[in-house]
C-alpha cells in the first residue's frame, strides 16, 4: 500500500468501528508500522476525529425534557381522539357501538347461569336403556327425540350396551346403537330412504382400515331402512342372531 | 428493544431513545427550543404511525428518519438557510496553526449550522456512535458514494472552521445550489 492510498483510507476510516473491509484495514495497518510519516498523520487524524465526535455527541440533555415528552404524547393521543369524534361522528359512533356490543358480550360471558351436570338423570336414562327390545329402543327415540326409528329386528339385543343420537359429517341427525360382546364392539347406526339413497348404498363395498369395518345392512323386510355398521371384528356373526328376531 | 413494532408503546421508544433522538436534533437545528420542538414533533409522528415499525431492532434508525424529515418540513417552511462562502472559509482556514486539543462545542454547533441539512445530516450521524455509511446512505436514502463525497466536504469544512489541521485532498469549498436542501 502507497502512502497516499493509506491516507485516503485512514481518513475514511470511522473514528468508532471499521468501514473498509478486513483486508484493507490489515495492509493500513501494516503501512503504518513501516512509514513513520504516515504514523504520525495517522495518530494525529485519529486524535482529532475522536475529539470532533466527542464534541459532536456532547449536547446536554434536559432534564425534564422525557417528562415533557410523555405529556406532549398524552395530549396529543387525547386530541386525536377528540378529532375523531368530530370529524368523523360515524366511525366514532361505530367504535362506541363495537365497544358496547364486546362490553355487552362479555358481560354475559361472565354472568351467565351454567347447567349443572345431573348424575341422576344420566343414571334414569341408563336405567331404561337396560333389558332392550327393538319396540322399547324405538318408543325411547320417539319419546325422547319424536323420531320413528324402526330398529334392526334380527341383532342380539343382550349384548345392546346403550343408544343415543348422533350428528352424522353429512349433517344428518342418526340413531346410534352401541353393541358390546367382550372385545367386540360395533355402532350401528340407522339409516332411512328419507335422508339417503339406500339402493346405491346398498352397492357400496365394505371399508376396511385401521382393524375397523364399516359395512352396510340391509333390514331384512324392508327396503326403505338400512343399517350402517362400524365394528373392529372379521365378522358379525356375535351379533346377528342368525336371522330369528330378536329376543 | 424486543417488543417494538407489534406491542410497542410510544412511551417504551421515548424512554430508549430520547436522549440520542435530542442529541441530534440539537446537532441539526442548533437551539435547544428548536431541539426540544423537534424530538416532540417526531415522537408524536411516531406514536401516529407505530404501526410501521415491523421491526424494533430499526425503531432507532425510524426515529431518527422521522426526525430528519420533520426538520426539513420545518426548514422548508421557513425557507432559510445560511451558506458560507470561499472567503470566509479561507480566512478561517489561514489560522489552523494553532490545532486546538479541544474542540468548542459552541465553535462547531456555529459550523455545522453553516452546512446545508444535506451535508450536516451525514456529518452528524457519522460522529455519532453507531451509524455506518451504509446506515447514513439508507438513512438518507442517497448512494453510498455520495455519502461518502459529502462527508469528506463536510469534514473539510469542519475542520477549517474548527481551526483543525486536515490533510490536503479535504478541500472546502462552496456549497452548490444543488447541495443538501
Amino acid at each position: 500500500m502507497d502512502c497516499s492510498t493509506a491516507r485516503l483510507l485512514l481518513f475514511f476510516s470511522h473514528p468508532d468501528h471499521a468501514e473498509a473491509d478486513g483486508e484493507s484495514l490489515h495492509a493500513l495497518e501494516n503501512h503504518l508500522q513501516q512509514c513513520s510519516e504516515c504514523e504520525t498523520l495517522a495518530s494525529t487524524e485519529r486524535s482529532i476525529e475522536k475529539r470532533i465526535a466527542q464534541a459532536v455527541r456532547n449536547v446536554p440533555v434536559p432534564g425534564d425534557l422525557h417528562a415533557r415528552i410523555i405529556e406532549r404524547l398524552t395530549t396529543e393521543r387525547r386530541l386525536r381522539r377528540r378529532r375523531l369524534l368530530v370529524e368523523h361522528p360515524r366511525t366514532a359512533a361505530g367504535i362506541a357501538a363495537a365497544f358496547l356490543a364486546i362490553s355487552l358480550l362479555v358481560l354475559y360471558w361472565a354472568t351467565r347461569t351454567l347447567p349443572e351436570f345431573d348424575p341422576e338423570s344420566r343414571l334414569n336414562v341408563a336405567l331404561e336403556q337396560r333389558d332392550n327390545t327393538p319396540p322399547i329402543v324405538e318408543k325411547w327415540f320417539q319419546e325422547n327425540h319424536g323420531i320413528a326409528v324402526v330398529a334392526p329386528p334380527n341383532f342380539n339385543y343382550a349384548l345392546l350396551d346403550h343408544y343415543h343420537l348422533v350428528l352424522d359429517p353429512s349433517g344428518a341427525q342418526l340413531p346410534e346403537l352401541i353393541f358390546v360382546s367382550g372385545a367386540d364392539r360395533a355402532r350401528v347406526l340407522i339409516l332411512t330412504n328419507k335422508q339417503f339413497d339406500l339402493k346405491a348404498t346398498l352397492l357400496k363395498p365394505a371399508a376396511n382400515s385401521g382393524g375397523l369395518r364399516v359395512e352396510y345392512l340391509p333390514h331384512p323386510g324392508r327396503t326403505d331402512v338400512g343399517y350402517v355398521v362400524v365394528h373392529n371384528g372379521s365378522s358379525l356373526d356375535w351379533l346377528i342372531s342368525n336371522g330369528q328376531p330378536a329376543a | 428493544m424486543g417488543s417494538v413494532g407489534g406491542t410497542a408503546s410510544a412511551k417504551q421508544l421515548v424512554d430508549q431513545y430520547y436522549v440520542p433522538l435530542y442529541r441530534f436534533a440539537y446537532r441539526l437545528a442548533g437551539s435547544v427550543n428548536e431541539a426540544e420542538d423537534l424530538t416532540q414533533e417526531a415522537f408524536c409522528k411516531a406514536q401516529q404511525n407505530l404501526s410501521q415499525l415491523r421491526d424494533g431492532a430499526k425503531a432507532k434508525a425510524w426515529l431518527f428518519r422521522i426526525l430528519r424529515n420533520v426538520y426539513l418540513h420545518k426548514v422548508r417552511a421557513q425557507n432559510s438557510h445560511p451558506v458560507t462562502s470561499l472567503e470566509q472559509l479561507n480566512e478561517v482556514a489561514d489560522r489552523r496553526s494553532e490545532s486546538p486539543t479541544e474542540v468548542d462545542s459552541e465553535q462547531l454547533q456555529k459550523a455545522l449550522n453553516e452546512m446545508p441539512e444535506g451535508f450536516r445530516t451525514p456529518i452528524v450521524l457519522y460522529y455519532f456512535e453507531d451509524f455506518s455509511y451504509r446506515d447514513i446512505a439508507d438513512q438518507m436514502e442517497l448512494p453510498i458514494g455520495t455519502v461518502m463525497s459529502r462527508l469528506a466536504r463536510a469534514k473539510g469544512f469542519l475542520r477549517a472552521r474548527l481551526v483543525l489541521p486536515a490533510p490536503e485532498y479535504l478541500s472546502a469549498g462552496q456549497w452548490r445550489s444543488s447541495d443538501g436542501l
